[in-house]
């Protein structure tokens, strides 16, 4: 059984195609771009031409992400939530945490396990109002601080001195962060505590759902290494597990998802 | 500059078209008896508000109406105006006036939509004005500001957080009756104590049907959407004492069990049934119509429509309407909700609660996270709290809800396999 996993996320698109034994036999990752279902029909294609199968040989495509009701050639679509809390299980198989962070949303998933070895979730929490401390959010940091977004982890590992940033709006937090250019502080110091509030923000989610021992950190900010290691600092000591592709975690569990329709029989 | 009396004729007019259309509108269910009577007898008292002859009283949330019944005054719910005026979308302007006065957008919409009505002058004016200390620490101020507007006294009721203790009883029954006499000194209407009598009676009647529809509601499938059963809080709210509700009670439950009797589910095939707790979001329907028509997720009860008193002693009433008060789940310690929460989601067999939490409800929001954890200790099951506005629509966005409700309907949908 071959099944994909297509997740359209306000930043970047995902398509994971999984292979027989849960395998990943090709992924991609792509800029969303304003027509979704051009999006996905390419991340797809990428994916499919490095797994090289045919679109034919696909059994089930879920799609997930704000964008999964406009893929049109997908069966069916499941949330986001879902879907990272089955990627990070995937991955991690002890994990009952997952905390993702995306392009415009954070969220904290709490997960059991089930008596077929598989797991579902019971409780989750995202964040509301705003979109700081997300994706977007350091993108906009990085455009203040004139460096790379892929940049920040490895700047901010430079750092002697953790700056306070105090303001979560990402706004406000760009002024906060110009000032404290203009008072000469170091880059580096200064990304650390971008990183650091971004960290307490995403935990004041947490710790209102139920947190156990095992957490895994999904999402393409966990690209950024300054962020996990604040949110390793943070959960400390506890067992946080970090992906290798943490940003495919939603397009995995798509993609088991849509092993579970194929198996059950259900449309 | 000063709003003129043709101004107020003309806003009056146009109150009273699009409420007309509004209760005209198409629906996407058909509605009770009992429902459209609600409506009409809602706008017929904000309509008989605004005549000069009329006595109005305003009344923040949870003011026992009963006390202005008894002296033939109108009792205007404020808050409730707010609601009408989201669903006919006159609200924006509300909101725009009272934040250009200067009040947050962080702070209560309901508030400040009645705030921005009164700086436009668009509201029945009032003779007097009652508020209680709960569930808002924020009425009574606001009020204040009313009452010195309107140039009208304003009568404050102290509700003591030890609800089990004899004495918040008797305190309560104290400040009832001073502010009853005092309203009738200050409105020139006689108080008549058998007149009170005769309004807790009605109280009596219409509670009796409540709470029998409350047992009728029980029933699998569900007799009756959410959506609609929600609406009713608005007329409870106001309508206490008055024959109007005694009669909507009563259609309310004849037509109940008349659904019962003939097989006829609000939705079918029902797959998950919901608790929901608190309001709602008046200015559309998308969210109870989602969950409820398209995904089949009936809110089988809603919190706010929770009778938790006996019947009243009429012989007693100062003390009966103070108990009454104090029957309230949302005031006392956070167990007492916790507690009740608890007994809707075994009455009504509830496979998940929703529990809405608008921007602005400080005093519900404090107890979302601590109901939560109480009732996870208690039983399993899904409990999500849902940000979500009830008056002010620019704080809505239809895909972030949709994500969260679809989310958790799969929740729901893997418990049950």
């Amino acid at each position: 059984m071959i099944t994909a996993g297509v997740d359209i996320g306000s930043v970047s698109t995902e398509v994971v195609v999984l292979g027989e034994n849960k395998d990943i036999l090709g992924f991609s990752v792509l800029a969303s771009q304003v027509d979704v279902e051009r999006t996905a029909r390419e991340a797809l294609d990428a994916a499919l031409e490095e797994a090289r199968i045919r679109r034919e040989e696909i059994d089930y495509i879920i799609a997930t992400g704000y964008g999964r009701n406009n893929v049109p050639f997908a069966d069916k679509s499941v949330t986001e939530i879902t879907c990272h809390a089955l990627g990070a299980h995937h991955f991690f198989p002890g994990t009952r945490t997952i905390i993702d962070i995306g392009g415009q949303d954070s969220k904290a998933i709490a997960i059991v396990g089930q008596n077929n070895g598989g797991v579902r979730v019971v409780d989750f929490i995202m964040n509301d109002k705003c979109a700081a401390g997300t994706g977007r959010f350091l993108e906009v940091m990085a455009g203040v601080l004139d460096v790379d977004v892929k940049d920040l982890g490895r700047l901010s590992q430079k750092s002697s001195r953790e700056v306070s940033i105090s303001s979560m709006c990402t706004v406000f937090a760009e002024s906060e962060v110009i000032s404290l250019i203009h008072q000469k502080l170091p880059k580096e110091d200064i990304i650390s505590g971008l990183h650091m509030a971004i960290a307490r923000k995403v935990l004041s989610l947490v710790q209102r759902i139920p947190i156990e021992e095992e957490i895994t950190l999904t999402g393409g900010v966990m690209k950024n290494t300054g962020v996990c290691e604040k949110l390793r600092q943070e959960l400390s000591p506890k067992r946080v597990n970090l992906p290798d592709e943490p940003q495919i975690a939603g397009a995995v569990g798509a993609a088991i998802m849509a092993r579970k329709h194929v198996h059950s029989g259900k449309n | 500059m000063p709003i003129t009396e043709t101004d107020r004729q003309k806003q009056r007019e146009y109150f009273s078209l699009q409420f007309q259309k509004r209760m005209k509108r198409p629906r996407s269910y058909s509605p009770l008896q009992g429902s459209q009577v609600r409506e009409r007898a809602m706008y017929k008292l904000l309509m008989e508000s605004f005549r000069d002859t009329s006595t109005v009283i305003w009344k923040s949330t949870f003011v026992p109406s009963e006390i202005i019944y008894a002296l033939d005054a109108i009792p205007l719910y404020i808050e409730s105006f707010s609601a009408m005026a989201a669903a006919v979308d006159i609200c924006p302007t509300m909101l725009d006036a009272s934040e250009r006065h200067g009040f947050s957008r962080d702070s209560c919409t309901f508030l400040r939509g009645v705030m921005g009505a009164s700086l436009k002058d668009i509201l029945p004016r009032p003779d007097a004005l009652v508020s209680t200390s709960y569930y808002c620490d924020g009425d009574p101020k606001i009020f204040d500001i009313f009452a010195e507007e309107y140039k009208k006294p304003h009568f404050y009721l102290q509700v003591p957080f030890m609800v089990d203790e004899e004495w918040s009883r008797d305190i309560l029954a104290e400040q009832l009756e001073e502010i009853t006499l005092e309203l009738a000194r200050v409105t020139g209407k006689p108080f008549d104590k058998d007149r009170l009598s005769e309004i807790i009676n009605n109280t009596n009647e219409a509670s009796r049907y409540f709470r029998q529809a409350m047992e009728l509601r029980r029933h699998v499938p569900s007799p009756m959407l959410g959506c609609e059963a929600i609406d009713y809080i608005g007329a409870i709210s106001q309508l206490w004492g008055s024959k109007e509700l005694v009669r909507m009670s009563r259609l309310l439950c004849e037509e109940l069990e008349e659904r019962i009797d003939k097989g006829v589910a609000a939705v079918g095939d029902e797959r998950f049934r919901l608790l929901w707790c608190h309001l709602r979001p008046y200015y559309n329907d998308e969210v109870f119509n989602y969950l409820e028509l398209d995904q089949r997720a009936v809110v089988a009860f809603e919190s706010v429509n929770l009778i938790t008193w006996q019947d009243m002693d009429p012989q007693k009433p100062f003390e009966s309407l103070a108990e009454k008060l104090l029957a309230n789940p949302a005031i006392g310690p956070c167990e007492r909700m916790t507690g009740w929460v608890a007994r809707m989601v075994r009455d009504y067999s509830i496979d998940g609660i929703i529990w809405m939490a608008p921007w602005g409800c400080r005093h519900f929001n404090s107890l979302s996270q601590l109901v939560k954890d109480g009732l996870r200790k208690e039983m399993d099951v899904p409990f999500f709290i849902l940000d979500l506005e009830c008056i002010d629509k620019r704080n809505y966005s239809k895909e972030q809800v949709r994500t969260r409700l679809d989310a958790f309907l799969e929740i729901l949908a893997e418990k049950s396999g």
